[in-house]
């Protein structure tokens, strides 16, 4: 079998500050195969779009410190390769699209242009096939009359239409891997489920491997086979997406299932919140980076650091907990109901009074 | 129903007729709808819908172009800004930025004591005590008085936002998007913090939200708004188990949910194109150009040429639509 298309192995990055490093990613691995579309999921500050990044060395040198650990792209370690080379990845087998196209689109250059710009950095069409496949993309991603459009600039686009041409940048050059980093997050529902639609079709038909990258397990349910949860700077669990719905192992999941407003949840049913805040990564706890926040958490948990190992329903499934880990010192998460089971409610109590006192310690 | 409003309840707020122009936009057009004393109504719609110019013109941050907007019995739209500072300790805002909203320079206490003594209320002994009553309230250890806003997290900078609006007693919270900005952990946090102010303090809401899955736990009432007006508003339950309009079906379809299964068999109608500019918005029903029921019923003239008005369909639940026909169709999320 040949080598995975990306394959991060045991990926660290810190970032330098003023308060000393701290470690933003901290022993990442995660595998994207050729054609597949992959989910990375976790919250603001999880370390998702810094490890993101690093796949095309895009954070600011003075502040990232890549490594130790590898990010292998067709084979070849990215962390070693010298600039030009990867200005040569960039946008050619590896494309990105960001959050908000306003900041990635340059302002004063037609779209059209833009677009062009990227083809001519990329391939060896003369002007008027360039064109000719400016205005194929363009309505590709379903932009109205493209020979007008590609006239226009950035601002007299909608946001909608703007995310629909950086995806067409992205994809002027056939990659075989896109990197999508909260895509939809700035757009409004019924356009979010427009542009992901686009995504899905796009990747089906051009056998594109996606790493799309959101905070929302409800966008990865629909558009992935495979999902990692990162949380503080590590996976903490890994599985087929059936599978990590069906049974998800990691109480932070579990949390994340349940918090999240859903239209599918009972009409009456309160929400369970996840209690209290995500740890400083300048200073990271001892043992499990969850177990702060965790109401089903033992003794175990706080001093020893769990391994992402095997979950109980055995197959790629894995898990960062010692609850849910069938060894001798855990596993008495496994065979509980996280939609019934919320926890311990005296250690509920004891997480909201420390995060009241958060913010408080000088 | 877990709302403490009764239906009989004089309303807290009757808003009639709204109008709100920024020069050629009609932002908001002809907008009415009543709040009854500790209801919470979810206010949702996509940007440029209206729904946050509504929440604002409610407090007066927006001048109101025409309309009547009726706070306990008293007409607030002619008001000389005098003359409203009273009603303003009734009606608080939440915005969805915390950070924003207060002012880094002053410790958490004083940006909590500070609209008591604006309005003279309390010596600095009780102001004092007040504070920390108002951090108790929103689960923060009174310490927190002599920190500032950004030692806080976001989670946090919300709850310090909530305390300052709660800090004159109000009877009217316009909560705008408080959650966008928050991570998914923290938000059910919040909503939950919020529903319990309700109950404990009787306090109204209107809650604004850019989709329907947020104010679905938190809102007994549900309005919908597109292009400046309402086009559907019904009880919660009402709401989401027998949408009618037809934007309001389009806007359920089009949030993810959180099941692979579902998600695979489920047949979304996803809207397309964008909304049209407020500038120049269709004729006759405003969702015209891109409504799904009026394609599917071979383009009839009505909807063109006649604008819907919101009409009751039983139960309090009311539809903009020639063609809804709630009994009809039961909701497919």
């Amino acid at each position: 079998m040949s080598a995975p298309l990306l394959q991060i192995t045991d990926f660290h990055l810190g970032f330098r500050t003023r308060r000393g490093t701290v470690q933003a990613v901290d022993g990442v691995d995660l595998v994207v195969n050729e054609g597949e579309t992959v989910g990375l999921v976790g919250e603001s500050g999880c370390g998702k779009s810094a490890t993101v990044r690093s796949i095309l060395r895009l954070l600011p040198d003075k502040v990232a410190r890549y490594g130790p650990g590898e990010i292998r792209l067709n084979d070849r370690n990215v962390l070693d390769l010298p600039e030009a080379e990867m200005r040569r990845i960039q946008g050619g087998d590896v494309a990105m699209v960001f959050q908000d196209p306003m900041t990635s689109l340059n302002p004063v250059m037609t779209v059209g242009d833009q677009i062009t710009e990227y083809l001519a950095a990329h391939t060896d069409l003369d002007r008027a096939a360039m064109r000719a496949r400016v205005i194929e993309l363009l309505s590709m991603v379903g932009i109205p009359v493209p020979e007008e459009r590609m006239t226009w600039f950035p601002h007299q686009l909608s946001g909608g239409m703007r995310q629909r041409v950086m995806i067409a940048m992205a994809l002027s050059c056939e990659p075989r891997l896109l990197l999508a980093d909260e895509i939809t997050t700035a757009l409004d529902v019924t356009l979010q489920a427009q542009i992901l639609d686009l995504l899905h079709a796009l990747s089906e038909r051009l056998n594109t491997a996606t790493l799309l990258i959101t905070h929302d397990l409800s966008v990865v349910a629909g558009m992935t086979r495979r999902v990692y949860v990162m949380y503080a700077g590590q996976i903490i669990e890994e599985a087929e997406t059936d599978a990590l719905f069906a049974a998800p192992a990691m109480p932070y999941t579990w949390g994340l299932l349940r918090s999240a407003p859903s239209l599918d949840a009972p009409l009456t049913e309160d929400l369970t919140p996840i209690e209290g805040l995500p740890p400083d990564l300048a200073a990271p706890p001892p043992g499990c980076r969850f177990a702060s926040r965790c109401p089903y958490r033992r003794e175990i948990c706080q001093s020893r650091m769990p391994d992402l190992r095997a979950a109980p329903d055995g197959g790629t499934h894995r898990v960062r907990c010692w609850g849910a880990q069938d060894v001798p010192e855990g596993g008495w998460l496994i065979g509980t109901d996280w939609r019934e089971d919320t926890g311990d409610p005296r250690i509920v109590a004891d997480i909201r009074a420390a995060s009241a006192m958060a913010g408080t310690e000088s | 129903m877990s709302g403490t409003g009764t239906h009989d309840a004089a309303p807290l707020l009757q808003v009639t007729d709204l109008r709100v122009s920024f020069g050629a936009v009609k932002a908001v057009d002809g907008v009415s709808f009543d709040l009854r004393p500790g209801e919470i109504l979810g206010l949702v719609g996509e940007s440029g819908s209206g729904k946050s110019t509504v929440g604002r013109a409610v407090l007066r941050i927006n001048r109101v172009s025409s309309g009547s907007i009726r706070f306990e019995g008293t007409e607030v739209t002619g008001l000389s800004p005098h003359a409203l500072l009273p009603l303003r300790r009734r009606m608080q805002m939440i915005f969805q930025d915390p950070r924003g909203s207060l002012d880094p320079r002053m410790k958490v206490g004083r940006l909590l004591a500070e609209p008591l003594e604006i309005h003279g209320l309390l010596d600095r002994q009780g102001r004092r005590a007040r504070v920390a009553e108002l951090l108790r309230l929103v689960g923060l250890a009174p310490e927190a008085a002599g920190r500032y806003p950004h030692q806080f997290s976001g989670g946090q900078a919300q709850r310090i936002a909530i305390a300052r609006a709660l800090a004159l007693d109000p009877a009217l919270i316009v909560a705008d998007e408080p959650i966008s900005s928050l991570d998914v952990s923290i938000q059910a946090q919040v909503i939950n913090l919020l529903a319990e102010l309700r109950r404990s303090l009787q306090v109204a809401m209107i809650f604004i939200a850019h989709d329907l899955s947020v104010v679905r736990h938190i809102a007994d009432r549900v309005a919908v708004m597109y292009l400046g007006r309402i086009v559907e508003i019904a009880d919660k339950a009402d709401l989401y188990t027998r949408p009618g309009h037809p934007y309001t079906r389009s806007l359920l379809s089009a949030v993810p949910l959180p099941d692979p299964v579902k998600e695979r068999q489920r047949s979304r109608t996803i809207l397309k194109g964008e909304l049209p500019s407020p500038e120049n918005p269709p004729s006759g029903c405003c969702f015209s150009t891109r409504c799904p029921l009026r394609a599917s019923l071979g383009d009839p003239p009505e909807c063109t040429a006649t604008r819907p008005q919101l009409n009751e369909t039983g139960g309090g639940h009311r539809i903009a639509c020639h063609f809804a026909d709630p009994a009809a169709t039961p909701a497919s999320v």
